[in-house]
Order: C-alpha cells, then structure tokens, then sequence
C-alpha cells in the first residue's frame, strides 16, 4: 500500500510555515504549544489512524509513519502530541467494543477527548508485570488507586488508556491486568508533577495519580477484566514504528542542519562525515517503511518494527552527534537546532521499550521459549499478541540456539518484494552527489509524491533517476496529491 | 593571579590577528567561545601575525578596544558566563606577549585539562549510572545484576580507565619533554570516552535518566563541549596524523 501523498505534503507544509519558525522558542520556553496542536487538530492527524467510518483519516501505517516524521523533521515534541493519542485510540479501536469505539473514537479523531497512555509506573518500566496501580470492582464501577508516570499529554490531555491490576491473585500476573479508558474531570486524578526533560519539551511529561477514582465497567476495554496487558502489548508494533519514524524525522533535522551549515562554507572536510550520516539515515529509514509497509499488510512485524526502532533510534543520535560536530563550537549554541537534535535523540533510544530490551527481544526472536518461569518471556518485551499466546502453551527451553529464529525468519524478509528491490537500485552515496543534486531550498529527501522535485535533482543519476538521493525511499508512493 | 584575585581564562579559538606596531602588537578581531569571559579579568589571548605564526598575549581586561560580547545559552558547561572577546585594535606592550613556544604550550595545556575534564565528566557518569543500577530493581533483581547493564558497565569502567592512563602518560611527556602528541591522543580518547560513558549512563538510568531529576542529562549536556572546543576532535586527529605521518621511522 502506498503512502497517501496528500496528507504527507499538507505536513511537510505546515511543518515548513508554521512549526519551523517557533519550534526553538517554544522548545526553550518549555511551552506546550497550543496553536500548532489546533492546526494538526484541523489536518485530522487525532484522527490519523482511526477509520473514517469513525470520523477518522483512515491512514494506512506507512503514511502514519511519514506523518510523524515530517512533524519530528519540525519538531520531535509535536508527535509526541499525536503519538500518545494515538495509541490510546488504537487500543480502543483493536480491542474495545462497539458501543466503545462508538462512544469514544469520534471523539478521539476530532481532538476532543486528547489521549494518552498510563503505563509506566515510578518503579516498573521495561518491567510492565510489576505495576500495582488497582482497579477494584464496586458495583457498576471500578476505584483506581496508584500512580502512573512519565505519562505524555498527562496534563493536557483528558482521555487515558490505563492498565491496573484487576485481580492480584491472578497467575501469572498479568492475567490479572485490566485496561480501562479514564476520562478527567470528576476528581480523584490529579496531576502531581510535571517531569523537567534533557530534551522533547513543550510537551508535557506527567505523573498522574489516581486516588479513589471511580471508572464505569462499561470503560474497561473489551469488555472482559484480565486482557489488559495484552491489549497494551500489541500496540508495541505500531509504537514501534512510530518511534522509529521520529527518529527518521529527527536524523533528517539533523542532516538538513548540517548541510545548511555545510553549505556556507568549505564543504570537503566534512564529506565523510556527510556521507556517513546519509548513509545511516536511508538505512533507517527503509527499515523503518519496510515495517510499516509489513504492518499494512497485515503481516506479524513485531521484530521487523524492533529492529526499526532499534536502528533509526541509534542513527538518529549518530546523526545529531555528528550535526554538532560539524557545527564545531557554534553546535553548543541554543540558538541553532543542532544542540536541540541531540537533546531529543536519546528519548527513542529510551522509550517505548529501551533498546537494551528492545535488541534483546530481536536477537531472541519470536520464537523463543521461557527461560526461568513465565516472566521471563516478557522481560524483553517480546511484544504482541502472538507472544502472548504462546504463554498460555508449554514450550521447551530452546532459547539458546537463538540463530534459528533469525534463520527462520531472514528466509521471509528474502521473499519480500522490496528488500530485492531496494538492494538493487538504491544509488551510492558521496556527500558530493548529495549535495549537488539536492534542489535548493528544499528537503534533502523531497519526496516524487510531492511533485515538488526539482528538475536538477535527476542530473546526477543517470541511469535510475526516480531512485536519485532525492528518493530514498524505495516505496511506491501513488502519483498526485488527491 | 594564584592567589586567585584576579580571574584568568583562555581564549583559544576564533580568528585574531596582531600587527606588529612599535614596540608590541595590535590585536583585531573575535575569539571562539571564551569561558568565564564574564568574570576574567586576564585573558590569554591567541592570535596570528601576518605570516600566521602563532603570538600569545596576555590582555587585561580593561584594556581599550577590548569588548566581550555575551554568547546566546549553550546547551551544556552552564553558568560559567561564557562569552566572545572582540578585540578593535587592542594594544599590547611587547613585555605582554609571552615567547616563543608559548602557543603549542598554552594549547596543550588547554587540551590536557579537556582530557582531564572529559576523565571527570565520565567518571561521575559511571558512578551514577552503577549507584542507580544497584538501587532500581526490575524483574525482581537489581539491574547490576542484569548482564546487559553489567556488559555496559565493564565497557565503561574500560574506556574510563584507558583514558585516564592516557591523559597521565600525556600530562607527564608535556611535563618531562614538552611533548604534545600524547596530548592529542589523550583529548581524542577521554572527550570521545565522556561522550560514550554519558549517553551510556543515560541508557542504564531509562526514562529518569532523561529527567532533569538526575544528573545524567546535565552530564550528556556537558559532554559535546569537550569534543568541540579548540577546533574540535577532527582537527585533533588530523594533527596527529600528519605529525605521525612525518615522524622518522624508529
């Protein structure tokens, strides 16, 4: 499925005129920036995922993804406006009911109910089986009690996806675990700090406490008590990706930093370094479309989108790191983005599933087994309903020859169409090339789907000139704007 | 100025240049990012004559010409005032300019104390980062005894300590025989090793350790500083190679 152009180049537009010229100063002030989040309000990005039976854009995950890159490219924090959200309308959308997704996904797609995730808790991060928030049942209702933290749009934000224990007794825990869809305003949520940030302000990062909250039963998702964890689990994939995007987003900031700096000067001693960032950069984002595109189809990705993550989250602080450098000394300066770039890039290499975890789980496979107990298959966050499933069925212990689920898997990466293609096509890069045949005033990556190519930009590849630098990506993306 | 009355600081990089006129030298021009320029009232300032060699003079603050202009925040190295010396025609006696040798000196020194700094900076990284994986506990364990954050651990504490032998090898070939290319080497090691051991020490903390609850951010902060002052770690290199490449052989 091809990225809808359309929505990718109205983006890049506001990215362009609106966010561009504000980003620093919003971002220094720490101010959440309330008029751009009206504008993507009024580009139906709230509603990016959610279908348009629902009020929403209907996008596939392969434009989701170049949204969120085209806003990172501007401004990481604002994705972190659309991302949370976003989530949270997933989990209702794959695993609430219909009156659920009725009641609440219009909402979510017109920007009224502004979401977010309760997840992480002050002592349980990577480690989701550990949280203690509770959701008691009292009659028609649930009493929440616990605090959740480091929760994106907790202060702005007004409709939560939350996961709490709903049977303490259960075994293994999270079988116990419930999520439920919490709404603001009838007391006993109260935000308790907001969390200063090295980098990815403007947008709140929260700790929200619940203290005898009282939530309908008719907002626990789904319907039935004790799936909760496994709803929060399956949206890794897409979590994935998106954080794998914005650091697609963040790189590309980066380079087009570096080549705005590069450009008032003397090139040649920082060809290499050029060259390098370029390099990395294609490479994490083809992972990064080649996972979305997997999710688009339909197809399990949980690793494909790990290793995308894991990629493009590390690129992305390469890439920042050697924007400063090439800036030298004036790199310090918070006047110029390049200091802001290396702020915000260890946020993906931390969140959604640090990468420590997150190699852990790629290099484990899927098809691993536990190791000690039933914990042990989520200490990595393996991901998915699919591991989920396979912890309700015994397995032997055959981790150790962890190859072979590699193996097993690098033989369907081969049958897919565009890792043959793109190995074949993609051009070699030299900062030289890159620089020449980049249109002026314009995006290092100016997309075809655009029609905003400029006619220099195929001078210097020759044979293939839609695989020029100035379209790395070997997706097919449909023609014109609609 | 070791009793401490008057504040010294080094303004190493930057374009300056000096003219020779009478008995001293006119200085003109701008210096890179000066550090405490607020507060110094003595500035090492170096500049290059007309055939570019190297000239060091010692400029007080209230000499006439002499401007230092506020820089704009840094994103790391905070509160220490840090400014650009503008110097418009500045004039400085012959007796102010220290002898010959003395820029390579005053450089090395400066590049030893960013090794140094970087030894430091890294070091405090390493710390925090093994303090907070005793005391967080995940998956029913502290997350020492995880074998992804120990793994991290013993390559840290490995380029901590290699870099701090090369910094003192190279505090002791300047001392000794006055030799910079241990410094050189020692820069390249210790600020790229602060670079490391800082976003590794973020790594290991997760999401606090993005917060500015803890000290790790500010120590990510401070580490580009190191790897971009005085022309930064790729020109370092490149000095280093053409001194290595002309060397005799033996």
């Amino acid at each position: 499925m091809g990225a809808n152009a359309g929505i990718v180049a109205s983006v890049r537009e506001f990215v362009e005129s609106d966010v561009r010229p504000v980003a620093a100063g919003l971002e220094h002030a720490d101010h959440y920036p309330h008029d751009l989040v009206a504008r993507m309000r009024d580009l139906g990005l709230f509603g990016a995922l959610v279908p348009i039976a629902y009020g929403g854009l209907g996008l596939d995950v392969t434009t989701y993804a170049r949204v969120i890159e085209e806003l990172c490219r501007g401004w990481m924090s604002l994705a972190g406006v659309i991302n949370s959200h976003t989530m949270a309308a997933l989990i209702v959308l794959q695993h609430g009911t219909e009156e659920q997704r009725t009641r609440f996904l219009p909402r979510f797609a017109r920007g009224e109910a502004r979401g977010g995730l309760c997840l992480t808790e002050p002592h349980a991060g990577s480690d989701v089986q550990a949280i203690r928030t509770t959701a008691r049942r009292r009659g028609d209702d649930y009493v929440v009690n616990g605090t959740k933290m480091f929760v994106t749009n907790g202060r702005e934000g007004n409709t939560f996806a939350l996961l709490a224990v709903t049977d303490s007794a259960a075994a293994p825990r999270h079988r116990g675990m419930s999520c439920f869809v919490v709404e603001k305003g009838d007391g006993g949520l109260r935000v308790a700090q907001s969390i200063g940030k090295l980098g990815y302000k403007g947008v709140d990062t929260a700790e929200l406490v619940f203290e005898d909250y009282v939530v309908p039963a008719a907002n626990l998702v789904g319907g039935v008590a004790g799936r909760g964890f496994k709803h929060v689990m399956s949206g890794l994939e897409a979590g994935r990706i998106n954080i794998a995007a914005r650091a697609v987003g963040v790189g590309q900031a980066a380079m087009d930093e570096a080549l705005r700096h590069v450009r008032s000067g003397d090139v040649e001693p920082h060809a290499v370094a050029l060259a390098d960032m370029a390099t990395k950069l294609a490479g994490a984002r083809l992972l990064t479309y080649w996972a979305a595109d997997m999710k688009d189809r339909g197809e399990r990705c949980d690793l494909e989108a790990g290793m995308a993550k894991l990629a493009a989250s590390e690129a992305a602080q390469e890439l920042a790191e050697s924007g400063l450098r090439i800036h030298g000394e004036a790199g310090q300066l918070t006047t110029l983005p390049a200091e802001r770039l290396y702020r915000d890039t260890p946020l993906m290499i931390i969140g959604e599933g640090s990468n420590a975890s997150v190699s852990a789980a790629a290099h484990r496979g899927d098809t691993r087994a536990p190791r000690r107990g039933t914990t042990w298959r989520w200490r990595n966050a393996g991901s998915c309903s699919r591991s989920v499933r396979s912890s309700t069925r015994k397995s032997s212990p055959s981790c150790r020859n962890t190859s072979a689920a590699i193996a097993g898997r690098t033989a369907s990466w081969r049958r897919s169409p565009i890792s043959a293609s793109w190995a074949r096509s993609f051009p070699l890069i030299s900062a030289d090339l890159a620089l020449r045949c980049r249109p002026p005033r314009c995006s290092w990556r100016s997309s075809p789907a655009d029609g905003r190519r400029s006619p220099r930009s195929s001078s210097h590849t020759s044979r293939r000139p839609t695989r020029s630098l100035a379209s790395p990506t070997p997706m097919a993306v449909d023609g014109s704007p609609p | 100025m070791t009793r401490g009355e008057i504040w010294g600081t080094i303004a190493l990089g930057g374009a300056v240049s000096g003219v020779s006129e009478g008995e001293g030298l006119v200085l003109t021009g701008r210096t890179g990012l000066v550090e405490n320029a607020g507060r110094a009232g003595v500035f090492v300032v170096l500049a290059h004559d007309e055939n570019g060699a190297p000239l060091v003079a010692v400029v007080p603050r209230t000499s006439p010409g002499l401007s230092v202009e506020p820089a704009s925040p840094t994103l790391g190295a905070r509160g220490l005032g840090a400014g650009h010396l503008v110097l418009a025609g500045v004039r400085v006696p012959s007796s102010a300019l220290l002898g010959p040798g003395a820029a390579t000196r005053v450089r090395a020194v400066g590049r030893l104390g960013l090794a140094a700094t970087g030894v430091g900076l890294a070091q405090a990284a390493f710390e925090a980062a093994l303090r907070y994986s005793r005391e967080r506990s995940a998956f029913g364990q502290a997350i020492c005894q995880h074998q992804a954050v120990q793994l991290k651990l013993a390559d840290m504490a490995t380029a901590i300590t290699t870099a701090r032998l090369l910094t003192a090898d190279a505090a002791e070939q300047l001392q000794e025989r006055g030799d910079d290319v241990a410094v050189a080497m020692a820069r390249v090691s210790a600020t790229e090793t602060a670079s490391l051991v800082t976003l590794e020490a973020m790594r290991i903390h997760g999401g606090y350790g993005y917060t500015t609850d803890f000290p790790v951010e500010r120590y990510y902060r401070d580490a580009p500083r190191l790897v971009l002052a005085f022309g930064g770690n790729d020109a370092e290199r490149r000095d280093l190679g053409v001194r290595l490449a002309s060397a005799r052989p033996g």
